[in-house]
């Protein structure tokens, strides 16, 4: 039965792992091309040597690879809905529209030993890509906001493999796909129904952006070696130097005081004399990231699992 | 022909309408919305044009954030209504007939195959931008009027600013639609055409994005540009359409 839905759901499958194979390789490759480009990024940008002409330096590199970490995000979040689109519509409502399905029930086999089979098939793959893509792309988007891209500061966490709330939203969206095109018993009006169920779901979870901790202000001394230590946390955007009474220095007077101080031998005592004596940054520590979408995915892959057994159901009352 | 050819696509040009009147409520709603919060701001001594006073600042971040968001998503679907309709509308058009094998009975009628084609496809096409060019429309008026301060900041060869103004959303959807509609033929099967579609016109914007340069005042130059590739790009699958049809037996 296994080697049955296998050769029914070939070109799907196929299609799978090419998907994998040429975004989730892509994203793998890219992000070794960025890693190898940023060295000499971050060589120029080196406090508190900073070279004359980091600018165009920095300007050239965003401008070869900003837009990359951009598609990666639009990768992830666009696969749940394409599979809810392009699998689940389809998986029980093509048999429905064409008539193959009277094929189907009329074997040996019964019809929840063939429902199965066909969700082992397509769903588990489709499972595992996700995973795949997310992890790989999720990599990318990592490197990226390390290297201060331009990404959001929650990208690690949204993005990190162990978030599941991307597989709860495939099994979501799979589930309302194979329901509807289950019940109405055809595939455009299946996809149609995910294109309208599956976004206001999304909007009102979003990538639910957790609550991971008060934030803290975490200081540290001038010296290029004084970084704070891999603490699992969270920047909030906030960052910048603090004068002796431990306030935040002001850009316009920092920059002044750069200037001043540029050039000079030693430019951290020169800070230090100018009244700017360490550095801060805002973060919000995160303590147990791999839970902080567990709620909202657990909830959405129950809510997808009801759907399939809603699809079970329709097929089952199928004269 | 064309009372053959609504009632063939009758559900999903109802369906077309209630998107685009639904649309056009949540639009007109939330513009509402957002020039009440502008107002607001101006009773607070905030006004929208001219320099922000130093006391507003922190008020203006919070408004520019809540309404980038919400135009966002109001921009977003201007940019995605082509590739729906692609999907949707444009692919399924004459594969499901040949999926199904019913073109037997459209081609065994006493109409040219070519008349039939093309008065399906105006059918089809003709509501489709229509829709497109009124959500537009509003989703411009809506951003129009948050001045500066809305998505106008960010400059117009900004992606999004770009990919939902001048010429771009109504090339977008007859590019989109055509090569729905030559996708489904040639590959006879619903389901892989819409995935076609979707494939193609992704892969061609991404690239297109990525060549498109110049500064903001460009921006009428590049529109033309991009509209003649799409346009270009369009005839030919068109013909392409026709040729695969006349081909079918």
């Amino acid at each position: 039965m296994i080697w049955v839905a296998w050769r029914r759901h070939r070109t799907l499958l196929l299609t799978l792992a090419g998907l994998l194979l040429v975004l989730g390789g892509g994203a793998l490759v890219l992000r070794g091309l960025i890693s190898g480009d940023s060295a000499r990024l971050l060589e120029c940008n080196a406090w508190p040597d900073r070279k004359p002409g980091c600018s165009a330096v920095s300007a050239q590199f965003h401008g070869a690879w900003g837009r990359w970490p951009e598609y990666a995000e639009w990768i992830i979040l666009a696969f749940p809905v394409l599979a809810g689109l392009f699998i689940g519509g389809p998986l029980f409502a093509r048999d429905a529209e064409q008539g193959t399905d009277v094929l189907v029930f009329t074997q040996s086999v019964t019809r929840s030993h063939w429902i199965l089979s066909v969700l082992a098939v397509t769903l588990v793959p489709t499972l595992l890509v996700m995973f795949g893509l997310q992890w790989s792309a999720g990599s990318l988007l990592s490197t990226a906001s390390d290297l201060t891209m331009g990404v959001d500061p929650w990208t690690k966490i949204d993005y990190h493999p162990g978030n599941l709330l991307f597989l709860g939203y495939t099994v979501f969206a799979v589930g309302l796909g194979a329901f509807a095109g289950a019940f109405l018993r055809n595939s455009l009006g299946g996809m149609a129904v995910v294109l309208a169920g599956y976004f206001p779901v999304w909007l009102g979870l979003g990538t639910a952006q957790p609550a991971v901790g008060a934030e803290q202000r975490l200081t540290y001394g001038l010296e290029p070696s004084a970084r704070p230590g891999d603490v699992s946390a969270v920047a909030t955007g906030n960052s910048g130097f603090l004068n002796t009474f431990d306030r935040q220095v002001d850009i316009g007077q920092l920059d002044a005081v750069v200037q001043r101080c540029m050039g000079k031998d030693a430019t951290i005592d020169c800070l230090r004399d100018q009244g700017i004596v360490s550095r801060f940054i805002d973060v919000r520590l995160v303590a147990d990231d791999a839970y902080l979408h567990l709620r909202p995915a657990l909830a959405l892959t129950i809510v997808g699992l009801l759907l399939l057994f809603g699809a079970y159901r329709a097929l089952h009352r199928r004269p | 022909m064309i009372w053959v050819a609504w009632r063939k696509q009758r559900t999903q040009l109802l369906t077309l309408c209630a998107f685009a009147i639904f649309g056009a409520a949540m639009i007109t709603w939330m513009r509402a919305g957002m020039l009440h919060e502008l107002h607001e701001l101006a009773d607070r001594g905030c006004p929208v044009e001219g320099r922000t006073p130093p006391g507003c600042i922190r008020d203006v971040e919070d408004f520019v954030e809540w309404s980038q968001a919400k135009m966002g998503l109001g921009q977003t679907l201007v940019i995605a209504v082509p590739a729906l309709f692609g999907m949707f509308i444009g692919a399924p058009l004459f594969a499901r007939d040949l999926e199904q094998g019913t073109f037997i009975l459209m081609i065994t009628q006493s109409v040219s195959r070519a008349r039939w084609l093309a008065i399906s496809f105006l059918v089809a096409l003709g509501p489709t931008l229509a829709v497109t060019l009124v959500l537009q429309a509003l989703v411009g008026w809506w951003v129009d009027a948050a001045g500066d301060w809305g998505p106008h900041g960010r400059g117009a060869l900004d992606p999004v600013n770009f990919a939902g103004s001048g010429l771009a959303p109504a090339s977008y959807t007859l590019f989109a639609v055509t090569a729905g509609l030559f996708a489904g033929c040639l590959i006879r099967r619903t389901t892989v055409g819409m995935l076609a579609t979707l494939g193609g016109f992704v892969a061609l914007r991404v690239v297109l994005a990525g060549m498109r340069t110049g500064r903001p005042a460009d921006a009428a130059t590049v529109h033309l540009i991009e509209g003649a590739i799409f346009l270009g790009l369009t005839v030919p699958l068109f013909l392409g359409t026709v040729l695969v049809m006349r081909r079918q037996s």
